[in-house]
């Protein structure tokens, strides 16, 4: 399968106002941190024609900042961003704009993702005549009443404002906007993370039509692991604005391997039966992504972390089959 | 049996708004025995938080009613107001649901739980410090002396949500009603508080509501539970039950609508329509416009709420039966 998005060593990090604690002693003498948050640090995945890959991890791990740095909302250190092969360019407009047609965005805040001053005809339906993607404006109402129709709201919905309208109605406003870009690769942050389970179930299993029906792919965010069990193909596990294991959703589930995935599987609370899990508590805080940790990032917390870990950081490898573990003690038991 | 430690029955909150009367919560009974944690679920907007805001008069605006509103022996609704702010601060705490602004971002977390000590207990300032460095490690604050110096902002929010917990348990309460508790955490913080929750409860016998839309914090955490749905519980009974048979089609539904952990779906299970509208709410069952069993009676009259074997109660015409 064609790989539709390809994400290279990713690194990105947000400047902060400097203060007076941003020194650092050394043997040399005192010098000067440039104060920033950390918050990606060389992040590598990919993402195939009709599937969907999920990143998961706690808040603050930097899975939304990785969705940003993707679509050009904010700036990346470095690494490289390839859509179909090709890094795009900021300077070329009409690349640029196919590029933002391509890729589109659904937030995780239903009530705050639409401006509240425009009709819902409007908001699906100024995006279409911007990209001209229908050429006049009894087209475009027309478009808006196909998308309005395939997320499931009615057509008579066109004339109303967002309040008047439920979360998960909002969030179906969002996808029609998303959709109408006919766009090859959703990133979807959070989608359904404000909503009540009975509304989570019919926006997931629209998305998955949308996917069956378009071979879309989708950047999955989420943090509910049911969730994601449910709706992905592949998953990445981050912490602290790095992978530490990615692979089949499947293999993950029956074997995850790095320490942190087991804590973090460990804690899902499973309604229909026990967690299958080996019980695994997580000592001590996330540490700060102005400041990070030696060597591997968990080993703070990290029940197996010895002097290798402290000094030095795994690399991600592959262990089996596309299965990558970012971890020594890998194949340790608790 | 014992006597439940909090009783309620066919308790009513409306608001009289410019669009007309919301029923908050309508007719709905419950409670709570010692050492047990009972949960109450439901979507947003079901009444959760205003039929236990009610029981501590804390509903602004709202009028309540009930038959009975009973903790031990005393009769809450007949409570003044003086009297029911000296029982939230000793004998039933309350954790908000909003855990962010129930701390006071310019004092130290020391003051702040001084201030509560001060005012609910009689002990003096040395007896105060024990009685706080014994709190704070109690809810797993590591170095708990250098601790009560800082700042809010200087926790995290797992350890935010754990002062909130000491701050809630300073004062002894025998009850603790905690809203939403882990709904801003992550899985693994969560796992933690909820952990520090049952056992506090468990190992010092004392008794807890548990509100959450999460049936995941339900099953996991809670001896029973109530479903409410638009202002009205659905169905009650011990957690394992309702989890494992529900008998109410909106608790069925609501169970088949969360993803499965251990099978692969296909499609998740979705309830038809939408929640009914706090302020035009259906004559008979609120449930009956989404439900698959509904028949006519169920438009016109509203289900009474019937008691089943092992204190299941359920208020359905058509409940689903077992097999
Ligand atoms: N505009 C910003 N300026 C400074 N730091 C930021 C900014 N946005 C995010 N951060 C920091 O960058 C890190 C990554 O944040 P990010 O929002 O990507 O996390 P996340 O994984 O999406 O978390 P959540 O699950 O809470 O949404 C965090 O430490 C966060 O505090
Ligand atoms: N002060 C108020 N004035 C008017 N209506 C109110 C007021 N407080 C709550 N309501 C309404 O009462 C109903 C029940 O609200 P409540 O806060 O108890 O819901 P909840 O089940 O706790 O929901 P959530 O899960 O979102 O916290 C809602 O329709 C709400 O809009
Ligand atoms: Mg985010
Ligand atoms: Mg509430």
């Amino acid at each position: 399968m064609e790989k539709i998005l390809e994400v290279k060593n990713l690194v990105v990090e947000y400047p902060l106002k400097s203060g007076i604690l941003d020194f650092k002693v050394s043997k040399s003498g005192i010098s000067r941190l440039r104060p920033v948050v950390h918050a990606v640090n060389d992040v590598s995945f990919s993402i195939k024609q009709g599937e969907v890959f999920a990143l998961v991890g706690e808040s603050g791990c930097g899975k939304s900042t990785v969705a940003k740095a993707i679509v050009k909302l904010i700036d990346k250190k470095s690494g490289q961003i390839l859509f179909r092969g090709d890094e795009t360019s900021a300077e070329n407009q009409d690349s640029l704009n196919e590029f933002r047609r391509n890729i589109q965005m659904i937030f995780q805040d239903p009530y705050s993702s639409l401006n509240p001053r425009q009709k819902v005809k409007d908001i699906i339906g100024e995006p279409i005549a911007y990209h001209r993607i229908r050429p006049n404006k009894a087209s475009v109402l027309q478009l808006v009443s196909e998308l309005m129709e395939k997320v499931g709201l009615s057509n008579e919905m066109m004339e109303r404002y967002p309040h008047q309208f439920s979360g998960g109605q909002r969030q179906r406003i969002g996808i029609a906007r998303a959709l109408s870009m006919n766009p090859s690769l959703i990133i979807a942050d959070e989608p359904v993370s404000a909503l009540d389970v009975s509304i989570q179930a019919q926006i997931l299993n629209l998305l998955m039509d949308l996917k069956d029906e378009f071979n879309l792919s989708i950047l999955m965010i989420a943090h509910d692991l049911s969730v994601v069990k449910h709706i992905s193909d592949r998953i990445g596990i981050m912490y602290l604005g790095k992978i530490v294991e990615s692979g089949e959703k499947d293999q993950i589930f029956a074997e995850p391997k790095h320490p942190y995935t087991r804590a973090l599987f460990s804690a899902i609370p499973i309604i229909e039966d026990t967690n299958p899990y080996d019980p695994i508590e997580i000592i001590g805080e996330v540490p700060s992504a102005r400041m990070l940790p030696s060597g591997c990032f968990y080993h703070t917390r990290c029940p197996l972390a010895d002097e290798k870990c402290i000094a030095m950081h795994p690399e991600l490898v592959d262990i089996d089959d596309d299965h990558f573990v970012s971890c020594y003690h890998w194949q340790k038991q608790f | 049996m014992q006597r439940p430690i909090l009783e309620v029955k066919n308790l009513s909150t409306t608001f009289h708004t410019f669009r007309g009367v919301i029923h908050a919560v309508s007719g709905v009974s419950f409670h709570l025995n010692e050492g047990e944690i009972l949960g109450i679920v439901g979507e947003s907007g079901s009444g959760k938080t205003v039929a236990n805001l009610s029981l501590l008069h804390l509903v602004e605006g709202g009028v309540v009613q009930a038959d009975v509103m009973r903790y031990q022996d005393i009769d809450l609704s007949s409570l003044k107001e003086k009297e029911m702010e000296k029982l939230r601060g000793a004998e039933i705490s309350m954790i908000f649901q909003d855990p962010m602004s129930s701390l006071n971002p310019l004092y130290t977390i020391g003051h702040q739980i001084e201030e509560s000590l001060k005012l609910h207990t009689k002990l003096n300032r040395k007896e105060r410090r024990a009685r706080m460095i014994d709190l704070l490690s109690k809810v797993g604050i590591s170095d708990p002396e250098s601790r009560l110096k800082s700042y809010p902002f200087q926790y995290s929010g797992g350890m935010r949500q754990r002062i909130i917990i000491a701050i809630a348990l300073a004062v002894n309460p025998k009850i603790i009603i905690a809203d939403e508790p882990t709904t801003a955490l992550d899985v693994t913080v969560q796992a933690q508080v909820l952990r520090l929750l049952t056992d506090l409860i468990h190992n010092e016998s004392r008794s807890m509501i548990l509100i959450t839309h999460d049936l995941g914090v339900v099953s996991k955490t809670t001896d029973r539970v109530v479903v409410m749905y638009a202002g009205k519980a659905m169905e009650s009974g011990i957690t394992k039950d309702v989890i494992h048979e529900p008998m109410h089609p909106y608790t069925d539904g609501l169970l088949r609508s969360i993803p499965r952990f251990h099978e692969n779906q296909e499609r998740l299970y979705q309830i038809p329509g939408m929640v009914p509208r706090a302020y035009d709410l259906p004559k008979g069952c609120r449930f009956e416009p989404r439900c698959p069993k509904a028949q006519p009676i169920c438009k016109n009259e509203e289900p009474p709420v019937r008691k089943m074997s092992n204190g299941r109660e359920i208020a359905c015409f058509f409940p689903i039966s077992k097999g």
